[in-house]
């Protein structure tokens, strides 16, 4: 009977050990399950934070804010994002924020140097966002010295006022890109086509530049595209078409909402020809090289209309 | 018994190991979270650039302006316009500039190094005295200062209307935030 008590007690033991080691496994288990889940939400959180991108956008349009206001000429810039963010400008700052109001919870801001007595600054009274039903803003910045306007995407740079280049007959492009991104070159072949241009790619300096001396009267096209910058550059060797033309593809820049900067009159380009007239254009994202190009294939043939 | 406590101590000791390695492990995912998230705002250097861009190239900087055709000539130093002052009006962030600090300092290259010394001028000079001692190599991150110096070559104008050649030394400070 002592043996038997005692043979019960040890069973009874074993088995309240195997509870006891079964509640520590099923505690274990659930705390990783909730320091699983809370490392994926943290991730995930950080990753879909939309503040960053509010951090971000403040800061970078302050400081092209910036930029433009500290370069010694004139300068139009049209800063386009997706985000569907509300950018409200006040005397020295720009508000990011997303919704309705701003709040000082909810917003976030950056601030920039406007109290430069050369220049005055006009603001838009409320906040620029993306028109109803859609995403993208476009946020015209306009320096037109003693000026520095903001303005929605419909601030008028010189839409109607684009001279008429006298084309005659057929016009020659002759069009340069510099890129290794084969994903890129094909961008441009797929892109830079018109039924009623003669166009010719080049990709190596020396054939091109021989090219465009032997054709003076062509438009020449200057693409660089990299990870890093792109540009776009059109020019001509004697006569104002090149300037007609970039101010048509501004319009439609801004019609478009293609984020692009124009860098001004270029005195020297890349491949050492002489270039009275030009206009440099600094594409601002990758995903707008198509938009951009498609768009100077535009402005060409509504040059020959 | 003693076995049992025995155990227990060696269960306890074994679950403060395991306690410990998931608080690391949570750690760890926070703070590769955090980086990725921080090194993505760090602008601090391009601030500065901007700044200094901002003084050499525009009308209110410090580089010669002509009033009359409204041009400035970059790499053109009038030193009537190296004064805080000037510098202060030019680009104002408010009463309070938590935002950036700098030191210009022009020196002739025609001269003697032990006399160069043209002139010298401070932008937010309390800031520049409060951060400098943070800008020292060795530190980094939230709350250490950026400094980034930058030379070239200048004319610069004297009073006399007369250009002399020059070094343009910029220190600006930059928090990193």
């Amino acid at each position: 009977m002592r043996l038997l008590r005692h043979k019960k007690g040890q069973v009874g033991g074993a088995e309240s050990d195997v509870e006891a080691e079964i509640g520590k496994q099923l505690i274990e288990l659930i705390l990783a399950i909730v320091i699983g889940a809370s490392a994926i939400a943290y991730a995930v959180s950080v990753g879909s934070n939309m503040r960053i991108m509010e951090v971000r956008s403040a800061r970078d349009l302050a400081l092209t804010i910036e930029a433009i206001e500290g370069s010694p000429g004139n300068m139009l810039f049209s800063y386009a994002d997706g985000f569907g963010f509300q950018y409200k400008f006040s005397t020295n700052r720009v508000e990011v924020y997303l919704g309705n109001e701003p709040t000082d919870i909810n917003s976030l801001n950056f601030f920039f140097f406007p109290q430069d007595s050369a220049i005055s600054f006009i603001f838009p009274k409320d906040a620029l966002g993306p028109p109803i039903g859609q995403q993208k803003t476009a946020i015209a910045l306009k320096k037109s010295y003693p000026q520095f306007i903001f303005g929605a995407s419909d601030l008028v740079f010189s839409v109607s006022n684009c001279e008429k280049a006298d084309f005659k007959g057929s016009i020659d492009v002759l069009v340069f890109y510099s890129s290794t991104d084969d994903s890129l070159r094909n961008a441009v072949n797929d892109n830079f086509k018109s039924a009623v241009l003669s166009i010719s790619y080049y990709d190596n300096p020396s054939g091109f530049e021989a090219a465009a001396k032997a054709n003076p009267s062509a438009i020449i096209v200057e693409i660089s595209l990299s990870q890093e910058e792109s540009e776009i550059k059109i020019f001509s060797l004697t006569d104002k078409k090149a300037n007609t033309i970039a101010c048509t593809a501004q319009n439609l820049f801004n019609a478009k909402q293609v984020s692009s900067v124009v860098l001004g009159t270029s005195s020297k380009d890349n491949l050492n020809l002489i270039n009275p007239s030009s206009l440099k254009f600094e594409i601002g994202s990758k995903a707008d090289y198509n938009d951009a190009i498609q768009t100077i294939v535009k402005s060409i043939e509504a040059q020959m209309q | 018994m003693k076995g049992k406590k025995a155990m227990n101590a060696y269960d306890m000791v074994y679950w403060v190991a395991r306690i410990l390695f998931a608080i690391l492990l949570l750690v760890t995912i926070f703070f590769l979270a955090r980086f990725y998230e921080q090194s993505q705002l760090q602008t601090a250097g391009i601030e500065a650039g901007v700044f200094r861009n901002y003084l050499l190239y525009s009308p209110s900087g410090i580089s010669y302006h002509d009033i009359y055709t409204n041009r400035v000539y970059p790499g053109v130093i009038d030193i009537n316009k190296i004064n805080s002052q000037q510098m202060e009006d030019a680009a104002s962030f408010g009463s309070q500039n938590n935002a950036i600090a700098a030191k210009i300092t022009l020196m002739d290259t025609s001269k003697e190094s032990s006399n160069n010394l043209v002139k010298s001028a401070y932008y937010n000079k309390q800031q520049y005295d409060n951060w400098l001692p943070l800008s020292g190599a060795g530190f980094s991150g939230v709350g250490t200062v950026m400094k980034a110096d930058n030379s070239s070559y200048v004319l610069y104008v004297d009073d006399n209307g007369d250009t002399h050649p020059g070094i343009l030394l910029t220190e600006i400070l930059v928090p990193n935030s």
